[in-house]
């Protein structure tokens, strides 16, 4: 399978030589997502501080399943592990299929001890704290933006289409971004994001990702705002996909579950 | 695996709580270290949880206190979660009041100025929670009941409590009060209550049933009446709980980005003393007590803002059904309204939060601002100031002089 795999790869390049930047955002949104998933994430947040960087590690555990058809799109649980403080925090979100329901979200918060119904969350957010946006974390649809493409450049060796991303509407923090697609497996390699003045805000560095099976794996990532010069680096490890979760996983009772 | 297999995970903190009387003669409210220790250990099936805690204060006399706070069992069936042991349930959906969020007794040695995960005290008990597709059936069960924590008389954080029973001639007769009198431990005297839970149209409810002591104590004289042409030297006074049923409806929903939030709590019979019958010559104390129903309600919205900014604000309404002139200590209607404002700052390395409690009807209440600081992954820090007003018999106002701003450092492990 994985041979297949490799072999499909090598052909787009050919195949797909003169390609449009929708055909190559076609391409990457086409890798198969799995219909579950379990990763741990550690991210570390860098900020320098009179010249000297400071660093705080945060640590979560993230189950996800996807739906191919019904009113879910997607459910995922969240459950902190660190900082030692916020330990047993758990998030839980239900995203709906249609575009205009807004996500359905709740927050267990073991020092209160209950679970809290909160708003779906500003997109242009940051999750934990991080450089990354609830929106950088989620991904953009397919249609949620309009492509151009820009050229070809090498980005750490590896040969890129260079293509524009301008959002169609303005619920999102940003005016547009660059992305760097890998020509030879279609994934992404980098991306800037620019603010609404069009001033770059963010470089996002896919440092190192892996195919496992029909899977990309992305194990390292770089945010950094260019901007305040503070940086997030987002390390997934112990990737589990399509380990069968069922559906009642994503519920209260297991939110509340601190393990 | 199983619990005797597993391995057991360990968290807590040190912390320290130095608190300054706001005041023209500042002098420390408080100086307390506490160390906590959690210990989970999870199978696959089950989980133990303890949680143990070591607090000294050395402003109090006694110091430390050991508590063991939690410690209980979890065992998971497939549709069935059962908890035994020591441990804290949670009814409410109001921040910082108790409605329906009544099962476990609270600590008010601080007032409401513990920290939240310290004011209810871990009681035994069994809870059962019945998984359907779309319902929770939760049922709990309390052998024994605890009543609230009061700081002692004299202490900074200790109720107003009468030291003397003026007569209608004005003669002050001392109070002598004693212990309080709990129900026995036995099979009837426990307490008991049921939850159903849902989600329905994007609306989290539940309805509740709860039979059990009411939390607000009542007073008897130890003599039934008083002679005024010979008054005695000192009246014996002591606190007794009276057995209470309580239906309540718990909801909340997001709207248009915010969200709205409520609980309700009827009691179709709340015990409220009342004044003594008064004659020519004598009072009478015999039946002080009398029963009406009683209502408290909470509804509440929250709404969130940019930058990890929340503005939450709650109007809460208790009422006693069919008001008597002669009940004491308690209004016909008592409002209150909080308000908390919320950010973080500096990739969530800073934060501030104001919280204010109002009593609208007694014009007094109670205002807390706070500033956090995460030095290190594992040490924060936050400054606060406490600010209390209004008339010295009212739950707020007699804590007017007790202003302070305090500090407190912790170490996570």
């Amino acid at each position: 399978m994985k041979n297949g795999v490799i072999i499909w790869g090598l052909m787009m390049s050919f195949v797909f030589g003169q390609m449009t930047g929708r055909q190559i955002m076609e391409k990457v949104d086409a890798w198969p997502e799995p219909k579950s998933m379990v990763a741990k994430t550690t991210m570390t947040l860098i900020s320098i501080k009179r010249g000297r960087e400071k660093k705080r590690v945060r640590e979560i555990t993230r189950y996800q399943r996807n739906f191919d058809k019904g009113k879910f799109k997607s459910k995922s649980l969240i459950r902190f592990l660190k900082p030692t403080d916020v330990k047993g925090t758990g998030f839980l979100m239900w995203e709906y299929r249609e575009s205009n329901k807004n996500d359905d979200q709740w927050l267990f918060l073991p020092a209160l001890g209950k679970v809290k119904r909160i708003a779906a969350r500003e997109k242009s957010e940051n999750f934990m704290g991080s450089d990354f946006t609830y929106e950088d974390i989620g991904g953009r649809k397919l249609d949620d933006d309009e492509y151009e493409l820009l050229g070809e450049e090498e980005v750490n060796g590896v040969n890129c289409y260079k293509v524009q991303a301008i959002p169609k509407r303005k619920d999102t923090a940003y005016n547009k971004r660059i992305i760097w697609v890998d020509k030879n497996w279609f994934v992404m390699t980098k991306v800037q994001f620019y603010d609404k003045n069009n001033r770059l805000l963010k470089v996002l560095d896919f440092l190192k990702q892996r195919l496992d099976g029909n899977y990309w794996s992305v194990i390292k990532m770089k945010m950094k705002n260019v901007q305040t010069e503070h940086k997030t680096i987002m390390e997934m490890s112990e990737y589990e996909y399509d380990t069968g979760i069922r559906d009642n996983f994503f519920t209260k009772r297991f939110l509340q579950r601190v393990k | 695996m199983t619990l005797l297999t597993a391995q057991p995970q360990f968290d807590g903190y040190l912390q320290n709580w130095t608190a300054i009387r706001a005041d023209e003669d500042p002098d420390y409210m408080m100086l307390r270290n506490r160390f906590r220790l959690n210990t989970t250990i999870s199978g696959d099936w089950t989980r133990g949880y303890a949680s143990f805690d070591v607090s000294d204060d050395l402003l109090i006399e006694g110091s430390p206190e050991m508590t063991l706070r939690e410690l209980f069992l979890d065992i998971y069936f497939d549709k069935v979660d059962l908890r035994i042991g020591k441990q804290q349930v949670v009814w409410g959906k109001a921040d910082g009041v108790f409605i329906n969020d009544i099962v476990n007794p609270l600590d008010l040695r601080y007032f409401l100025l513990q920290d939240f995960e310290d004011i209810r005290i871990g009681i035994p008990m069994v809870k059962a929670s019945v998984y359907t597709e779309t319902l929770v059936l939760e049922a709990i069960w309390i052998p024994k009941f605890e009543p609230w924590r009061f700081a002692e008389q004299g202490s900074d954080w200790a109720f107003y409590q009468p030291q003397a029973f003026i007569t209608p001639t004005g003669v002050e007769i001392p109070l002598a009060w004693g212990k309080s009198e709990e129900p026995p431990s036995k099979l009837q005297n426990s307490e008991y209550g049921l939850k159903l839970s849902g989600f329905a149209f994007g609306t989290d409810y539940s309805f509740l049933f709860l039979q059990s002591y009411q939390d607000r104590y009542l007073v008897s004289m130890d003599i039934d009446t008083l002679n005024l042409e010979d008054p005695p030297v000192k009246i014996k006074v002591y606190s007794y709980f009276r057995r209470v049923n309580m239906f309540g409806l718990n909801f909340s929903k997001p709207v248009l980005g915010a969200v709205f939030r409520g609980e309700f709590g009827y009691f179709p019979d709340y015990y409220f003393n009342v004044d003594p019958k008064v004659t020519f010559s004598t009072i009478v104390f015999d039946d002080n007590t009398c029963m009406l129903g009683y209502f408290q309600g909470m509804l509440a919205l929250d709404i969130s803002g940019p930058w990890g900014s929340t503005i939450s604000t709650q109007y809460i309404r208790k009422q006693i059904l069919d008001y008597v002139d002669t009940i004491q200590k308690a209004n016909e209607v008592e409002e209150w309204m909080t308000l908390m404002i919320s950010g973080t700052f500096w990739n969530e390395t800073a934060s501030a939060r104001w919280l204010m409690l109002y009593d609208t009807t007694e014009e007094s209440g109670l205002s807390r601002m706070i500033f956090g600081y995460e030095i290190a992954d594992n040490v924060s820090a936050e400054f606060g100031v406490d600010l209390i007003w209004g008339n010295e018999e009212n739950i707020f106002g007699q804590f007017d002089s007790n202003d302070n701003v305090y500090f407190k450092l912790m170490y996570s492990f």
